[in-house]
């Protein structure tokens, strides 16, 4: 199989197949099943219409970090959003059409929800519900600017780095967290917020944010939105991370990269079939469970390929 | 077809403040309108003293509580 790549950007992967730079998907990927990491980062493949919720998910962040950069330079709230929800309809009006317009879209399908007005209207509640947020935004100690989409690369060892970015370092109740957003159309309840701890994103992030920004902070919040019919409900939940637990992750995190160097240099990455069921059943499920000779030919026609690569920068 | 649809179908380049602000406004009346309609759900009302009294009266006189047991009437369901 050939390594996609995206040319102006480096390849996160090496000639043989190590990767080198890693995100926490693409780790969660390997950590999950070494198969579906092999399709995923490898390969490249993703399910068709897969795309959409990490689309959903970037206009959401863009519009979350425009309010912050138009209230930092001085704009008010009314004015603020006023400006974030014209560039959000902007960037979702594509080929002379809506994106998305609900009136476009399957109403049986879940996926539907995440249509264009409901982004909007996800948008313009979330900032409403938090005009006078209890967790406020840090300034970056060197530039004074609030610290929002950061995006951090940093060496690691054995010529392995870690990137990614993060929505949001917030200061709440005195203490610093990383804040990051989330978008859903699953119901807000403990069975949602239990699958963040443990869980390897929010690890990541907690130690990416005490080696690359110098901040130790006491963990992450978790600020989710869920997107049902009718309306958008928001709540937060907080997952803690001590030093101990960050050192243990990174003390696994580098066994977990010998292996898919040793899997990348065998040229195989075995099936973790104890995964296939988990996350509401792993998208190439249908796909390991046939013959080995045929596989191929149900990946083409039933997933798109589009590089996943962690060093290309959020649009 | 709805003002907000109609604005939603139009290229947001032409659409003015006042428009913008127009979408602004509908979606904060929907938010205000979801917010009033769970901050005001349906709740019992409170039993009163004298209905408890009655009801711990008559589990007393049924046996049903005693020294070391819990609530009876959590257990029962009653509160």
């Amino acid at each position: 199989m050939e390594t996609v790549v995206t040319p102006q950007y480096p390849s996160a992967l090496k000639a043989d197949g190590t990767q080198w730079a890693w995100d926490s998907t693409s780790m969660g990927w390997l950590k999950e099943c070494p198969r579906k990491y092999y399709y995923h980062m490898i390969c490249g493949y993703v399910g068709r219409g897969e795309a959409i919720h990490l689309e959903y998910g970037i206009l959401y962040h863009n519009a979350l970090e425009e309010y912050e950069m138009l209230k930092f330079e001085g704009l008010d709230h009314d004015q603020a959003v006023k400006a974030v929800v014209q560039s959000i309809l902007t960037q979702t009006w594509r080929d002379d059409k809506p994106w998305r317009g609900s009136a476009d879209l399957p109403p049986d399908d879940k996926a539907s929800l995440k249509n264009r007005e409901n982004l909007i209207r996800t948008i313009v509640w979330y900032l409403y519900k938090f005009k006078d947020d209890p967790a406020q935004t840090r300034k970056d100690p060197n530039t004074g600017r609030p610290m929002v989409e950061l995006h951090f690369q940093f060496e690691i060892e054995d010529g392995y780095s870690l990137c990614g970015y993060l929505d949001r370092v917030v200061e709440f109740q005195e203490q610093p967290f990383v804040m990051d957003r989330k978008t859903t159309t699953s119901t807000l309840g403990s069975y949602y917020f239990d699958q963040y701890d443990p869980d390897n994103q929010m690890s990541f992030y907690s130690f990416a944010s005490r080696v690359a920004f110098k901040t130790p902070v006491k963990g992450v919040i978790v600020d989710a939105a869920q997107i049902a019919v009718g309306f958008s409900r928001f709540v937060r939940s907080f997952v803690f991370k001590t030093n101990d637990q960050l050192d243990e992750w990174y003390r696994d995190l580098k066994i977990f990269l010998r292996q898919a160097r040793d899997y990348a240099q065998a040229g195989y990455w075995p099936q973790n079939d104890k995964s296939c069921h988990k996350y509401g059943g792993c998208i190439f499920r249908g796909i390991c469970s046939k013959s080995p000779s045929v596989r191929d030919k149900f990946l083409e026609s039933d997933f798109e390929v589009r590089e996943w690569n962690p060093l290309i920068p959020r649009a | 077809m709805s003002e907000i649809s109609e604005l939603f179908d139009r290229d947001p380049l032409k659409l003015s403040e006042q428009d913008i602000g127009t979408i602004v406004a509908r979606m904060r009346e929907a938010q205000a309108q979801y917010e009033l309609g769970i901050k005001a759900p349906v709740v019992p009302k409170p039993k009163s003293a004298k209905a408890v009294k009655a009801t711990k009266d008559l589990l007393s006189d049924l046996g049903l509580s005693g020294p070391g047991s819990a609530d009876p009437l959590d257990e029962l369901g009653l509160k």
